[in-house]
């Protein structure tokens, strides 16, 4: 029983503390560079959630997150600049917008099989993205990118400050956080993690393959969208670059380096990405080369993600302290 | 017109023909991607361009030793690529492998950054840029070097893997890695030798690709995805279906652009590569329910 | 219940399931038999829909269920479990079977989301549910714990579980007895029965025969794809083509006595007591294997082996599917580490050596299916038999005598050896494990899938090798050829060596056939 209350805390009430712990930043520190980390942070840890719910729990390796993320972020800009739509409104369209891609992504996917294939053609649709958005001029305005994206308001405020959007991004994330952890904690989440473990042993219980891997991917698409919508708000200004193969690639770190399926692990991944290369600015012209052998190193060394690692330390700490009074060891005959 | 596009598609059709039996090489093999091997290219040819020019108190090489020493520095970091981030993750799945490659791509395109900078730089030509002419058709004399040394990598390829003794063992263990085992083949010597054959091909599609465009540390990633549908439309980790895959894709590529539009070139292969996931996922050479990618 | 008509499935050229006809009572316990790679696992497989059917019909409480999807007959009442363990392993026992439970329950993706009472609700009656299945089989202790944590014997037992919470009208079980130890066989001959009386029918595929005959009322016989017999369990078992099926037919003519087969070697040590080798003499020993024990993960596949062989000596090693036969070899050959226990060969310890290292000493196996490079010609095929070796001009020798036991091989030495047929494919492979020059030669199961005038040809060749002086342990499911050839015989049950003496003593010995079909 021990073990379960255990477990119930690590995905019940510690992804809480770790954004009432990132809410608390700026009592100590209203630092706008700092804030401007953290809200990127935060956008990465909605990134990061889609990405586990796809590869994290069901299983399929997913490198198109860029494209998901781009077609939400255009949507939501266009949406705002030519239709003058409010973000409020924008915001949703653009998740829902997301998820269809999603549909388009899955169902094609549905065909593949296995992890190379899966990597193909989730970066070729990526890949077509980035080609639509840098040649279709009319609409995307290409190269050059949409500005004047407008800052979405409250009521009366208009939310143009580094620690308004700070708060508005922890909000929007831990409402995200409090439906992901009921979705993968239900029958859905189970059937996910069903196909991720053996997908014949799945089919055998009557799980559908095609319909829970596509609900998985448009759930990730959807919440790609909703990340891309706040980083086009937050920036103002989006151009084609900034969703190239290296945000995909971003957010598969991120949770590899967070915790492969696990919601805390996806808060603790897209916060540490964001604020890593900060760490590694003393290094000047060395920091991208650190940054790159740190995540060769994070890969190949810990397996099961910094956030586990921490939850190990502190019961290790914890038995050092404490008396051996539980036995956690099985007898095996 | 369309023959010229045929030939010039011929001549990028072959730098993709031999990316992509680098990374057909690769699954066959060792049941592993490389997804640095873009940045393997871009490596070499900057490894070759420094070789030419001269670096510090080192002498300016001649165009053949320059070109030997980017395939040599291209090979060591494939090797280091394979025991660094695919035999230390070869039991954890495919996720960690496929990080670690990625971290690798980063490394190395952020070493180049460091090294030569961001900005790139001109490979010289070593070809008369001047064109032939024949009948009506004008041929680029570069395109046909590319395709004479590309011609000849493959057919020294053929050679090594067909006619020696250690290229015959790398067959054998694409074909059966434990049965290998048993004929005293090392599974780490045919890996790391596949890995540095390969990574010679994709640095030497690097070298002569250098001329035709600028050499920049971002010059890979695009050229790696290329290689991709290339194997991919000829059947993943097929050897003939990466040379007919990377031509035919050369090609079509070529006609698109010249016939259609230009700017959505890029887009074609893209599209190659979902169509033929989607339809004909064994590839144009490749053997119906083969193993799964 | 459930009626199979003339189904048929074909993988390529290969007829995994020839012209079954099958009809299975409701409430009926029945046992599905045969040896290795008859077809049973396929014949499951297209019953619960994870393979389709090439011709034929299946029907399942009246309706036509040949085109059904896997999941789809899940929810109509089909269950299964898998010959090779397939749980959830990340899951806990609860999560795996509450997994089943929600078999036909509606995603209700949005009230999920915001979990309103109703689902809720929901949940908790499908947790109970699978708390219920639980304790019907009675590891409810177990719910919390992970699944891949727990001993072997329950992970099948949670396998049968998680099948159950689907609340199944049929139940498929695959080989449930595999690894097992005798007591756990014994609960789950009882848990079957307790399942059958609550109203599942069950079809039962096992290799232990002790048990499925206990456990089955009618028992069906499947051999290379063919329904060969069906009946009572004592009908089956005294059925010759039944017999035939299992321990092979004839063997090889001729027939030499050697002087010492016929003497007991004393050198096998059936109790497992561990002794010191040296000193029994460990010198004139090529191969001495030490009380050892291996594992596929949690299974215990090998107890305490321990024999010796002499050099010059032809030991058949035979045994039922499943008895460890192969495990023993791949252990012996370095493919597989033992969990404890020794390999000596000539006198050095070999044991857990790479497999490419133990090549190096001339210990060769030619393994199971063969293992021919079937994109390499014939000859390349013979040449990376000698990788290691750089003595050319012995080689190109090598190479002659090869042609010369084989002259089939010599006419298509430029044919692909994947072209070749399966009895040259075997010639191919034993070709080049000569090639190594070995001293001693492990063959497993050289005579499978051979039609029977080419077992007698590859016999006849190994026994010439063996005239030429070669060590050799030879491991068939074909009893009575391999005992046929060679001098001495063990036999190899669930893991232990339960018998040994001159062959052509064990050829008529009851106990064999007992260890084959069950007492």
């Amino acid at each position: 029983m021990k073990a379960r209350h255990h477990e119930n805390f690590i995905t019940h009430v510690l992804p809480f503390i770790l954004i009432g712990v990132i809410a608390l930043v700026p009592l100590l520190t209203r630092d706008p560079y700092l804030m401007h980390i953290l809200v990127l942070g935060g956008i990465y840890v909605i990134l990061a959630i889609g990405m586990n719910i796809i590869t994290g729990y069901c299983g399929q390796i997913n490198l198109g997150m860029a494209g998901f993320f781009a077609v939400g972020a255009y949507t939501s800009a266009l949406l705002t600049t030519r239709l003058s739509l409010s973000f409020w409104l924008a915001l949703p369209i653009s998740a829902l917008v997301a998820g269809v891609a999603g549909v388009l992504v899955g169902v094609p996917a549905l065909k593949v099989r296995g992890g190379v294939y899966l990597v193909l053609i989730t970066t070729s649709f990526a890949g077509i993205v980035q080609v639509i958005l840098n040649q279709w001029v009319s609409l995307t305005k290409g190269p050059m990118g949409i500005v004047g994206i407008p800052a979405p308001a409250i009521g009366n405020v208009l939310i143009y400050e580094r620690i308004h959007w700070f708060y508005l991004t922890y909000a929007i994330v831990a409402v995200i956080v409090f439906l992901a952890i009921r979705l993968v904690g239900s029958r859905i989440g189970r059937s996910f993690v069903a196909l991720r473990e053996s997908e014949t042993s799945a089919q055998s219980i009557g799980i559908s393959p095609a319909f829970y891997k596509v609900l998985a991917f448009v759930c990730s698409a959807v919440l790609a969208g909703i990340a891309g919508s706040i980083y086009a708000h937050y920036m103002t200004t989006i151009s084609p670059d900034a969703f190239g193969f290296n945000l995909s690639v971003l957010a598969l770190i991120m949770i590899v380096v967070g915790g492969i399926g696990s919601i805390p692990g996806s808060i603790v991944g897209g916060v540490a990405l964001a604020l890593f290369p900060e760490w590694l600015r003393a290094l000047g012209p060395y920091q991208s080369v650190a940054y790159a052998a740190g995540i060769i190193l994070a890969v190949v060394f810990l397996p099961k993600g910094l956030l586990m690692m921490g939850v190990d330390a502190v019961q290790l700490i914890r038995k050092w302290f404490l008396a051996p009074d539980e036995t956690s060891e099985k007898e095996v005959s | 017109m369309i023959i010229q596009l045929i030939i010039s598609g011929l001549a990028i059709g072959s730098v993709y023909s031999l990316v992509a039996l680098a990374h057909s090489l690769i699954w066959s093999g060792v049941r592993a991607v490389n997804f640095a091997q873009g940045e393997v290219f871009m490596a070499a040819a900057f490894v070759a361009l420094t070789a030419l020019s001269g670096a510090g108190r080192l002498p300016a090489l001649p165009f053949g030793a320059a070109v030997l020493v980017g395939v040599v520095a291209a090979s060591l970091i494939g090797l280091v690529i394979y025991n660094v981030a695919i035999r230390t993750t070869s039991k954890k799945g495919f996720l960690y492998a496929l990080g670690a490659c990625i971290g690798f791509s980063t490394l190395l395109q952020s070493s180049a950054i460091l090294i030569w900078g961001s900005t790139g730089e001109q490979f010289p030509a070593q070809i008369s840029m001047v064109p032939l002419r024949v009948g009506s058709i004008f041929i680029a004399p570069q395109d046909l070097f590319i395709m004479g040394i590309s011609l000849t990598a493959m057919i020294i390829l053929y050679f090594f893997l067909s006619k020696t003794r250690l290229g015959t063992a790398m067959r054998a263990a694409a074909q059966n890695r434990e049965v290998a085992g048993l004929m005293g083949i090392s599974h780490r010597l045919t890996d790391s030798l596949t890995f540095m054959v390969a990574s010679c091909l994709a640095g030497l599609a690097g070298i002569l690709l250098a001329p035709k465009f600028f050499v920049t540390p971002q010059m890979g990633s695009m050229i790696s995805s290329k290689g991709f549908t290339a194997a991919v439309l000829g059947g993943f980790g097929s050897i003939p279906g990466a040379v007919l895959g990377g031509l035919l894709l050369g090609v079509l590529e070529n006609i698109s652009a010249g016939l259609i539009s230009s700017s959505y070139k890029d887009a074609i292969s893209f599209l190659i590569m979902v169509l033929i996931i989607m339809f004909k996922p064994e590839g144009l050479l490749g053997v119906k329910g083969g193993r799964k990618a | 219940m459930l009626r199979v008509q003339n189904l048929t499935k074909r993988f390529g050229g290969l007829v995994a399931v020839d012209n079954i006809d099958l009809h299975v009572r409701e409430g009926e316990i029945r046992g599905l038999i045969g040896p290795n790679g008859s077809g049973k696992t396929t014949f499951f497989n297209l019953i619960s829909g994870f393979d389709r059917a090439t011709s034929g019909k299946i029907e399942f409480m009246g309706s036509d269920i040949t085109a059904g999807s896997a999941h789809g007959l899940a929810r109509k009442g089909i269950a299964r479990t898998f010959q090779h363990i397939d749980l959830f392993k990340g899951m806990t026992v609860l999560e795996n079977v509450t997994a089943a439970a929600q078999c036909h329950a509606r995603p209700r993706f949005w009230s999920s989301l915001l979990g309103t009472p109703s689902v809720r609700k929901e949940d908790q009656a499908l947790r109970n549910l699978a708390m219920e299945q639980l304790e019907f089989v009675g590891i409810a202790d177990h719910a919390d714990d992970l699944a891949s944590s727990l001993p072997y014997g329950l992970q099948r037992i949670v396998e049968i579980t998680r099948a159950l919470a689907t609340r199944p009208a049929l139940l498929l079980l695959d080989e449930p007895a595999a690894g097992m130890n005798p007591t756990e066989k014994q609960d789950l001959v009882e848990l079957v029965r307790r399942i059958n009386a609550s109203g599942v029918t069950v079809i039962i595929i096992e290799h232990d025969m002790r048990l499925v005959m206990g456990l089955a009322e009618t028992i069906t016989v499947l051999d290379s794809g063919s329904k060969i017999c069906e009946g009572l369990p004592a009908e089956v078992q005294g059925n010759p083509r039944v017999i035939e099926s299992y321990l092979g037919s004839g063997g090889v003519g001729k027939k030499q006595t050697h002087a010492y087969a016929a003497e007991p070697s004393g050198a096998l040590d059936v109790s497992g007591a561990s002794q010191n080798p040296a000193a029994k003499g460990q010198d004139s020993f090529i191969l001495s294997v030490d009380s050892l024990n291996s594992y596929y993960g949690n299974v215990r596949v090998l107890k305490d082996i321990s024999f010796k062989m002499r050099e010059g000596e032809f030991t058949a090693l035979i045994g039922a599917n499943g008895a460890g036969k192969t495990t023993l070899l791949r252990t012996i050959s370095g493919m597989m580490s033992p969990r404890s226990g020794r390999v000596l060969y000539k006198g050095e310890d070999i044991t857990g050596l790479s497999s490419d290292r133990i090549v190096a000493r001339n210990l060769i196996y030619v393994p199971e299916g063969r293992g021919v490079f079937p994109a390499l010609s014939v000859q390349e095929n013979l040449m990376m038999g000698a990788f290691r070796r750089s003595d050319k001009e012995a080689i190109k020798e090598d190479l002659e005598y090869v042609f010369g036991l084989f002259p089939r091989l010599k006419d298509r030495r430029n044919q692909k050896g994947g072209s070749l047929s399966g009895g040259e494919q075997q010639m191919l492979a034993i070709g080049r494990a000569v090639m190594s020059r070995p001293r001693l030669l492990l063959l497993d199961e050289p005579s499978m899938g051979l039609a029977p005038k080419l077992v007698d040809e590859v016999f006849e060749t190994v026994m010439n090798l063996h005239d030429e002086g070669l060590t050799i342990l030879l491991v068939e499911q074909n009893a009575r050829a391999a005992l046929s050839v060679a001098e001495r015989g063990f036999v190899l049950e669930v893991g232990s060596l339960v018998h040994e003496g001159p062959a052509a003593q064990l050829c008529d010995d009851p106990a064999v056939k007992a260890a084959y079909l069950g007492g």
